[in-house]
């Protein structure tokens, strides 16, 4: 079945769009106003979004709240009678844009076509079983849930050209391999990992290979520990993911081999995570170095940079520059992400914590309320 | 990466125009303004995207298969509605009918195309998290929501089965499936043996349920039930036996729920779809199962653990029927479209027979070795990309050819019928036609298969469920050879 979430301009086509949508394969949601969709697009799973109108706006309202609630993933059509439409929102993010009139044939192929597209099984190569991100599953987390199934398994988790892998005997984690390192080496450098997707792929044939020994709950414990040392280890840097850029206009020098080499990744704005996927020491070594270098001022959060650059060029001068530099890092602990809209709303100017309320089951039977209901009054 | 768009189009003039707004960024363009080239690069490249001017496609008679094979989209300045339809029927991603601004919309949709084939498609793999369901997918998938206190949104697809599950803070909120909402629904999802699963997360600070069981509760239930059921089939020794009638009673002898499970044994067969789609609960419907089978009105075809693998039958008739009296070793092709079902077909039968399953992109491999020094190479292949390659490359010694269709892939008939033609005409070997037996299959059905895939008489349509190994195994039985003059009469 496809779940298709409907913003309709022109209540007076409701009737036909009930009509296209009316055979089983299709359960489609239609809304007139904008709010409740929205409200709805974020509670529920849907495979299309489609906008029957012919507002730029209202579209480029929606894509927008779409982009900034991780709802992307939902392919919007545009259907409109409206030819000009199209070069206005040509250049959003759009599956397809379908001018109306169209037969009803041609809708139904478009769509499909959209849904193959979009496909993941098109790309499912060998016995994959579980593929997904890795904000939503840590790596300890997929280790456990591997190590239940109880089957020959390769677990792969990559963040762009890094790729760790971790194998399965019937459950048990006995190889781990990241680069040329394996066994708890490579655990090391790949338990830290909050971003990157995974990929679970299912064997029939048991691996040779060995290099973890232990049983699977002391590799967990190990697993964890490395997770702490890294977390206490983690102070008074910037936020993982957050973009940095070496400060080519310190007079500070790099003091050791890592240092350079860290400041060579960080010509480019680039991330604290990636230069721990991309370098090639532990993170037990390259994140004092990291520590000694924003200390340093040698390396810096590009966001603040691009700030200092502006004010420093209307003030002039560097000293200027790194004085609010070093006002920057004094300010660092209250530094946030900007927040999703979502976040803004629900989580972060009023935080409580979530709550559910359960309807308690209806255990009586109404012959038995009565009478309970006559004991009471009598 | 690069991005290959060719394009097939008369007027150089045109061409160059659409070159020139596609051309920048990855795309890399390749004009075609006559065909001596464009087949022979068809068959050994893979462009991202074909964009044809109708009038190209005709003067040059292109192949009908590659719109089906490639991304394609058609253009025209103008174009009867059922040309236009037909180009769908065929597989085009988009036929674009414009005598103002034909480019303007070739480039706008060419740009979509490629939007959601490549970036998109990259987005919802790093926001959805999704997978193939085996046996306990699903409750890892709850245990680490409990664990973690996730709120989740979950979609679980199974044959023309869809089941939503919202759950917040590790909390149940709704189960929703096409037969109710209940806690029961979600013990159904706990039995579903395959398919697929999508899992987003959501943000919520409130959320108020009427499902007042937790997960926990609801995997204690699991876990009972599982119990029973392992322990009604443990004597025949099989997880997922299927049911018969042991004669068609009047079924009003029967209670109304007794009624419904024989009905649902007649339509689905297998134990476990019984399960599933009864609508009564799972303990209830095991029960009357279970009582059923005593009183010997349902009972399990044969389903010793030998028939989950080749039996000696099925031996001596792959050798008598396929093998030739001076070879021992021998290939079947299983071919169908990407959806059709031919990989787990193949991974079905390499797991009962315990062989290596090899899988590349559209081709899986198994090879198995049976007895009398029997080896069987299975391949299957997906015939919408990359297939004419493969085949070159392992024709030689092929046995016979099972082609699977699914039912809902009627847009790709046109295409799957020029290809089956084509290997009925090239390859002297035994063929057989496997339709998955889902709801919408019918007697009536099978006859408009046959008619629309110009299928000789005397190749056999089978019904087969992908899920049952036996079902699998029984499509070899009914590999036939065409005769030479109906071979003829069907070209003719």
């Amino acid at each position: 079945m496809v779940e298709i979430l409907l913003f309709l301009e022109d209540p007076c086509y409701e009737t036909e769009v009930e009509s296209i949508f009316s055979t089983e394969r299709y359960s489609c949601k239609v809304f007139t106003e904008l709010e409740p969709l929205q409200k709805i697009s974020l509670q529920e799973f849907f495979d299309f979004a489609i906008v029957w109108g012919s507002k730029s706006e209202t579209i480029k309202t929606l894509i927008d709240f779409f982009q900034k609630n991780n709802l992307s993933y939902l392919p919007v059509v545009i259907m409109t009678e409206n030819k000009s439409l199209a070069d206005e929102v040509c250049t959003l993010p759009i599956a397809d844009f379908l001018l109306l009139p169209l037969p009803r044939e041609e809708f139904k192929s478009l769509l499909k076509q959209i849904c193959l597209d979009i496909d993941f099984r098109m790309n499912v190569v060998g016995r994959f079983n579980w593929q997904g991100s890795l904000e939503e599953y840590h790596l300890l987390n997929l280790v456990q849930m591997v190590s239940s199934d109880k089957r020959n398994a390769v677990l792969s988790i990559r963040y762009g050209d890094a790729l760790g892998k971790l194998y399965f005997n019937e459950g048990k984690l006995v190889h781990a391999q990241y680069n040329k390192l394996d066994g708890f080496q490579a655990l090391n450098r790949l338990v830290y990992w909050q971003r990157g997707n995974f990929q679970i792929v299912f064997r029939d044939e048991r691996f040779a290979v060995q290099s973890l020994d232990r049983s699977n709950q002391e590799i967990l414990i190990e697993m964890a520990k490395i997770f702490a040392d890294f977390d206490r280890m983690y102070q008074q840097l910037p936020e993982m993911y957050q973009h940095i850029i070496c400060n080519l206009g310190s007079s500070a020098l790099p003091s050791n081999i890592i240092q350079q080499n860290v400041l060579r990744m960080a010509e480019k704005p680039t991330t604290i995570f990636e230069i721990l996927v991309q370098s090639d020491e532990d993170f037990n070594k390259v994140v004092p170095e990291l520590q000694r270098l924003f200390k340093k001022q040698l390396l810096v959060e590009e966001s603040k940079f691009n700030e200092l650059i502006d004010l420093q060029k209307a003030n002039g001068g560097f000293g200027k520059l790194f004085y609010t530099i070093s006002s920057v890092f004094k300010k660092k602990e209250n530094n946030r992400e900007e927040e999703d809209y979502e976040d803004q709303n629900i989580t972060n100017v009023d935080y409580s914590k979530p709550s559910i309320e359960i309807m308690q089951p209806n255990t009586i039977l109404p012959e038995q309320k009565k009478v309970l209901e006559k004991i009471l009054v009598e | 990466m690069e991005r290959v768009i060719y394009v097939g189009e008369p007027d150089t003039n045109v061409a160059e125009q659409i070159q020139e707004r596609l051309a920048g960024g990855n795309n890399k363009i390749k004009i075609y303004t006559e065909n001596h080239s464009l087949e022979s690069h068809l068959e050994l490249n893979t462009p991202d995207l074909m964009l044809f001017n109708d009038s190209f496609l005709n003067k040059f008679q292109i192949k009908q298969e590659f719109i089906n094979r490639f991304p394609t989209l058609i253009y025209s300045n103008q174009m009867e509605i059922d040309k236009k339809l037909k180009y769908y029927r065929m597989g085009a991603k988009r036929v674009l009918v414009d005598s103002e601004n034909l480019i303007d919309e070739v480039v706008t949709s060419t740009n979509m195309i490629m939007f959601r084939r490549g970036k998109l498609k990259e987005i919802r793999e790093n926001i959805l998290n999704y997978g193939t369901i085996h046996d306990s997918t699903i409750i890892e998938i709850l245990h680490d929501a409990v664990k973690d206190n996730k709120n989740l949104l979950i979609k679980l697809k199974y044959n023309d089965w869809d089941i939503n599950l919202k759950i917040f803070q590790g909390h149940i909120v709704s189960v929703q499936s096409p037969i109710g909402n209940g806690p029961d629904v979600l013990l159904k999802a706990l039995l579903v043996p395959q398919g697929y699963f999508i899992i987003r997360r959501y943000k919520k600070d409130k959320e108020k349920t009427q499902f007042s069981a937790s997960v926990l509760a609801i995997l204690t239930e699991f876990a009972f039930l599982q119990n029973k059921i392992r322990m009604f089939l443990e004597s025949f020794d099989i997880a997922d036996p299927r049911g018969d009638i042991n004669t068609p009673n009047d079924l009003s002898e029967f209670s109304e729920d007794e009624s419904h499970i024989i009905k649902l044994v007649l339509k689905y067969g297998l134990f476990r779809d019984v399960l599933i789609r009864s609508p009564l609960s799972v303990n209830k419907t095991l029960q009357i199962f279970i009582d059923l089978h005593q009183k010997g009105i349902i009972y399990l075809l044969e389903s010793e653990v030998s028939n989950q693998q080749f039996r000696d039958k099925d031996i001596q008739f792959l050798q008598k029927e396929l093998f030739r009296e001076d070879i021992n070793e021998g290939r079947i092709l299983v071919l169908g479209l990407p959806t059709s079902g031919q990989g787990e077909f193949i991974r079905k039968i390499a797991g009962h027979e315990n062989a290596e399953l090899r899988s590349i992109q559209f081709l899986d491999y198994a090879r198995i070795r049976l007895k009398n020094n029997l080896v069987l190479s299975l391949f299957g292949i997906s015939i919408d990309e990359n297939f004419q390659p493969l085949l070159d490359k392992i024709s030689e010694d092929i046995l016979a050819v099972i082609l699977l269709i699914n039912n809902r892939g009627e847009e790709s008939f046109e295409y799957t019928k020029y290809l089956f033609q084509k290997m009925l005409n090239n390859f002297d070997v035994s063929f057989v036609v496997g339709i998955e037996n889902t709801n919408s299959v019918d007697e009536e059905t099978i006859g408009k298969i046959r008619s629309r895939l110009d299928i000789p008489d005397s190749i056999e349509i089978m019904l087969y469920d992908p899920g049952s190994f036996r079902d699998c195994i029984n499509l070899f039985h009914h590999l036939k050879k065409v005769s030479k003059s109906e071979k003829k009469r069907n070209h003719g």
